[in-house]
């Protein structure tokens, strides 16, 4: 479950998001550009795995991180190793939004 | 899956890995009693349990949270429990590799620093962290706070329960620490009665403290 969850470009940046605090589910969507639908799976797979946990806040769902050391460590070196797929390749943008992230992994 | 479901997970690993390891440690010292092993065999044998013991507590302290039950904000108890499980984590690794492979005396000796180090980096960053979130006039809250979930009761308290049984398997690893690094010493007797009675006074101390600041924190004028 949590090697899944961390094969996934998309699925780290949220972990790599939820790093700075608890976060609502429509601000995290605004930091990529798939649809709604595609977030909420992504948020699923990640709560399966317990790498977060969810609460509603009045009409919004908040996500926070809930990862151990050895998860935290899986999921910098699926980074790492994303990035050296990647050697040689010029990156590309992979969201719209205010924060722009590269597209550094090869495997989705 | 609800996130009581989630957040039960680690605490239930917590909880049997403790109990297990526990009864690791009985065994050996049953072996010892009864001449199976010897005396060196056993030293190490344990130090490898607790080293064993404070990695799976550095592991699951990010996930179990039990520090976010002292407030201090959610993302600073984030970032101190993260901080606090690599730093547990490291020192564990090091304590089996010193029991493994490093003459006993030399091996007690230095993995005593690296734990008794470990618990007070871990615990001045902790401290650091709340003195400059008062500092700020942010008794329990921060930036992310205004807009951070409320866990569930049930998630509460499990990690106000985890944070004092933190506290207090904290507090016997240093007093173990201290016990193995002046073994020697004469007054060796009284430091590790020392270090009983301060347990007491500062479990009463954190208790009434962090109870007044949850006292302020149920306060709806501290919510920005």
């Amino acid at each position: 479950m949590v090697f899944k969850a961390l094969s996934d470009p998309t699925r780290r940046h949220i972990l790599e998001l939820l790093r700075e605090g608890p976060m609502s589910a429509g601000s995290l969507a605004d930091h990529f550009n798939i649809s709604k639908p595609a977030m909420s799976a992504h948020f699923a797979v990640l709560r399966e795995a317990g790498l977060v946990i969810s609460e509603k806040h009045g009409k919004s769902v908040m996500y926070e991180l809930q990862m151990s050391v050895l998860e935290e460590a899986l999921l910098n070196f699926a980074r790492m190793f994303g990035w050296k797929l990647q050697d040689g390749k010029p990156a590309k943008p992979h969201r719209t939004g205010r924060k722009v992230f590269n597209r550094t992994e090869v495997v989705d | 899956m609800d996130t009581e479901t989630i957040y039960s997970r680690p605490v239930k690993v917590t909880v049997f890995g403790f109990l297990a390891l526990m009864g690791v440690a009985g065994a050996i010292a049953a072996a010892k009693t009864a001449g199976i092993i010897e005396t060196t065999v056993e030293r190490r044998a344990l130090g490898l349990v607790i080293g064993v013991l404070v990695v799976l507590t550095g592991n699951l302290l990010p996930k179990t949270r039990p520090l976010s039950a002292a407030g201090g904000g959610r993302a600073r108890a984030m970032a101190v429990e993260r901080f606090a499980g690599w730093t547990l984590v490291l020192a564990g690794l090091s304590y089996v590799a010193l029991f493994m492979f490093v003459p006993l005396d030399q091996a007690r000796t230095i993995s005593s620093i690296i734990g008794m180090s470990a618990i007070a980096v871990v615990a001045a960053n902790w401290l650091w962290q709340l003195r400059s979130a008062a500092s700020r006039g942010q008794k329990t809250m921060d930036d992310t706070d205004a807009n951070a979930p409320v866990p569930s009761k049930a998630v509460a308290d499990r990690r106000k329960l985890l944070f004092h049984l933190l506290f207090a398997f904290l507090w016997v690893f240093a007093t173990a620490c201290a016990m193995s690094l002046f073994s020697t010493k004469r007054w060796s007797g009284q430091l590790g009665w020392g270090m009983t009675q301060s347990f007491f006074i500062m479990y009463a101390a954190l208790t009434a403290v962090l109870g007044s600041r949850r006292s302020d924190s149920a306060c709806p004028s501290n919510r920005r």
